[in-house]
């Protein structure tokens, strides 16, 4: 009997596995699981600052197993797989007002109702007799240094004299304060944060919309078209202000001479990629639909390059400095083997707005995936040989592994996929036949395996951007947890409409806003977003990644790419045990006919250790053959 | 009938302007709102209610929730400090008694507001981006 431990260092776990494995011939249980542990990954896979995270979990099994390190015979680590991938993203739009219109802004509470039109006027200038015209209606601008009380007081004194006060605008959050101490009620736009920016004596329109309702006027082209005049050509112009206004409670809309919304396209430029066969080019304008078809047309690729100077040039560069540093190799020797595009949208303050808004920007995330050398896998043994004084040997290819692995999972057989959905990329291995007798020692010519770019935290950034966090660990727990809408202090409605009770009233900052449900209690999510568009957005990332590149990986591994030819897929690693990447996964594979769902590895370990676990079995399988023989 | 004020500000002494800066916050939010001075509530109070008749800021507070509709108060002392109390919540859960500036006050009737209307609180956690 020996005792060994197999170990497995992933992108972000390192996996071990303690075991008590039987040499002689005669043994069929010849294997026997001790115990299983985990610890973070130090430093970047595959390098000798693995060797902290090593040991720890190391000492974990150990613990588990009930084991002393001085009884282990041999230490077996994987062949790490020499991929790690970095990410980019980058705005393809960019709104910008070239003068004084507002769009997007939706201030909670705007006052009065209905639709003014008027010349804008300074409330200072109101009782200046030559400031405000009798004969023309006015809107009146109100600025933050004026206090609600004068401001009334100003603009009810106008009224009384006369003067067509048809609305106003006022800086600070007072709509409802001016309105309720008015002789009679007009519409008032508030928390417009750059009034200065609105010209004076300019013919403009205010609309608030009745509570319940959005603006009917100025969401329309011909209403805008209709209150201030305009010819077919100013009309054309005016059309994307009102699309941009479609579905607010309040708008404010000043007719300038050149006034504009204009959506500009950045150039992007083109990425380059070179296939082992061929080289393509794609422009990042045709979105990643065209970028991913090219990449399925050139694969396997040898390099992506950008255009230097363009964005899509910085974005690569800086993937590559990254990965150069991260791997320690030249910048020049760092070629990408895979990338995954994505769209996906950032909100973004628009160029020369009034109020601050935010419009939704169309953005191009880049995952890429770029090989390392083998190199330091031979330094970090050694080095694990000295500190732990035992024997440490690279077992095998960490595909063939996490085959044997999964394996253990009950109700499998070959043939069988293996996907490992992980932090950085995800992984395919596909094993077809039936394993021949005891020989074959792992059997990887049989295997095939592929590695693409992307994964957990290609959907921790997108939920981060399309959610307008700002935050990579609140969109990290939005990733992990469901989320629910805290109703009142003592209750949550969870995502699927129920109800849950709590036995200690939230505290005051998750009172009515979305929140995590995390192990060890709620954690409010900093956004505006209702429950629903939260979950959404999660859904959506977590398919455009994971789905998404499953059926890309298993496309390359199947054979001839028919993934109708897979029985079993068997889905393992860390983001395996999320709540719904797993069956997300199932549910658009059940579409093929296949059966997919989560390892279980040796029916207890769930999809965590199957690369330890693996490791164990091929060592065993190698003394087995070895005593055969 | 008088409408229900779904919040109530007992404030005690000469506290008006403390007083008007928190209505205002409740006004700006649209939710009906009313002041009662210290002696006029402790009056009409049910016996022992109102923590033996003192005149701190949180038990003002106690007493002016125990009297809205909604069960959300402010409670104003003589020497300025300002409480936010839910009668359902325990003292405190809103936060400490404190001294605030107008600015600060009338943001304290919105959220006194806010938490009538079912919306997330601007203080004491940050504005929410969008």
């Amino acid at each position: 009997m020996t005792l060994v431990v197999g170990v497995d260092i992933g992108n972000s776990t390192t996996e071990a596995c303690v075991a008590r494995v039987a040499c002689t011939r005669e043994a069929v249980e010849a294997v026997e699981v001790l115990g299983a542990g985990l610890a973070p990954t130090s430093g970047v896979k595959g390098t000798s600052q693995n060797a902290p995270g090593v040991q720890r979990a190391l000492e974990r099994a150990l613990d588990a197993a009930g084991c002393r390190l001085a009884d282990v015979a041999v230490v077996l680590i994987n062949e790490a797989t020499p991929v790690i991938s970095g990410l980019a993203m980058e705005t393809i739009t960019q709104t910008v007002i070239t003068e004084s219109t507002m769009i997007g802004h939706n201030p909670s509470t705007p006052a009065g109702e209905g639709l003014g039109v008027g010349v804008t006027v300074d409330v200072a200038a109101l009782d200046d007799p030559q400031g405000a015209r009798h004969d023309t209606p006015v809107v009146v601008l109100v600025p933050a240094e004026v206090d609600f009380d004068d401001a009334a007081e100003a603009i009810g004194a106008a009224l009384t004299a006369g003067v067509d006060v048809a609305a106003a605008v006022a800086q600070r959050d007072d709509a409802n304060l001016i309105v309720n101490r008015l002789p009679r009620p007009i519409p008032v736009v508030d928390e417009v944060e750059h009034l200065d920016r609105v010209p004076r004596g300019m013919w403009s329109a205010v609309e608030v919309a009745a509570p319940g309702r959005s603006i009917r006027t100025l969401s329309d082209t011909y209403g805008i078209a209709s209150i201030f005049d305009l010819d077919p050509a100013a009309t054309r112009a005016i059309a994307p202000v009102a699309r941009a206004l479609v579905g607010t409670r309040s708008a404010v809309v000043v007719r300038t001479p050149a006034g504009d919304v204009i959506e500009r396209v950045i150039p992007a430029g083109s990425l380059e990629i070179l296939g082992e066969k061929r080289i393509g080019r794609v422009d990042i304008d045709e979105g990643a639909e065209a970028i991913m078809a090219a990449v399925r047309r050139l694969a396997p690729l040898s390099d992506v390059r950008g255009d230097p100077g363009s964005h899509v040039g910085g974005m690569l560069s800086r993937v590559r400095s990254m990965m150069a540093r991260l791997s320690d190799q030249p910048e020049d020797q760092v070629a990408i083997r895979d990338i995954l595009a994505l769209d996906t949208f950032v909100p973004q303050t628009v160029v020369g707005g009034l109020a601050g808004e935010v419009s939704q920007e169309n953005a191009v995330a880049l995952a890429a995936m770029v090989r390392t050398s083998h190199g330091p896998m031979d330094r970090l043994a050694q080095q694990l040989r000295d500190s732990l004084g035992v024997d440490v040997i690279i077992e095998g290819i960490e595909a063939d592994m996490a085959v044997l692995g999964a394996l253990t999972t009950p109700g499998t057989a070959r043939p069988v996929a293996v996907l490992d959905v992980g932090g950085g990329s995800t992984d395919a291995a596909f094993a077809g036949g039936a394993v021949a007798g005891s020989g074959g020692g792992g059997g990887s010519a049989d295997v095939h395996t592929v590695h693409v770019a992307g994964a957990g935290d290609l959907v921790t950034k997108l939920i981060d951007s399309e959610l307008g966090l700002d935050d990579l660990e609140a969109a990290e727990l939005v990733k992990r947890c469901p989320v629910a809408k805290a109703e009142s202090f003592f209750h949550l409605r969870l995502e699927d409409g129920t109800v849950s009770f709590l036995p200690e009233p939230l505290p005051a900052q998750a009172y009515a806003r979305v929140v995590c449900l995390t192990e060890t209690g709620v954690v409010p999510v900093p956004t505006r977003h209702g429950v629903q568009r939260v979950r959404e957005v999660r859904r959506s990332a977590k398919r455009r990644v994971f789905v998404a590149n499953a059926v890309r990986a298993l496309e390359q591994v199947a054979p001839h790419g028919n993934l109708r030819q897979m029985h079993f897929v068997v889905v393992v690693g860390g983001s395996a045990l999320d709540f719904e990447i797993p069956e997300l996964i199932a549910a658009e594979l059940g579409r093929s006919g296949i059966v997919c769902g989560t390892g279980n590895v040796r029916g207890t370990e769930g999809p965590r250790n199957a690369v330890a676990t693996g490791l164990v079995l091929a060592y065993a399988r190698e003394q087995r053959a070895k005593a055969a023989s | 009938m008088k409408r229900a004020a779904a919040v109530v500000v007992v404030c005690a002494g000469p506290t008006d302007r403390q007083t008007r800066a928190v209505l205002d916050g409740l006004e700006e939010e649209g939710v009906p709102a009313r002041a009662e001075a210290a002696e006029e509530a402790l009056d009409e109070a049910v016996q022992g209610a109102a923590a033996g008749g003192a005149a701190d800021a949180r038990s003002l507070a106690g007493l002016a929730c125990d009297r809205a509709a909604f069960d959300v108060g402010v409670g104003i002392a003589a020497d300025g400090t300002v409480s936010l109390r839910h009668a359902r919540l325990p003292q405190d859960h809103l936060g400490p008694p404190r001294l605030l500036d107008l600015a600060h006050l009338r943001r304290l009737g919105q959220d006194a507001g806010r938490i009538v209307k079912h919306l997330p609180l601007q203080h004491p956690y940050p504005a929410p981006i969008d």
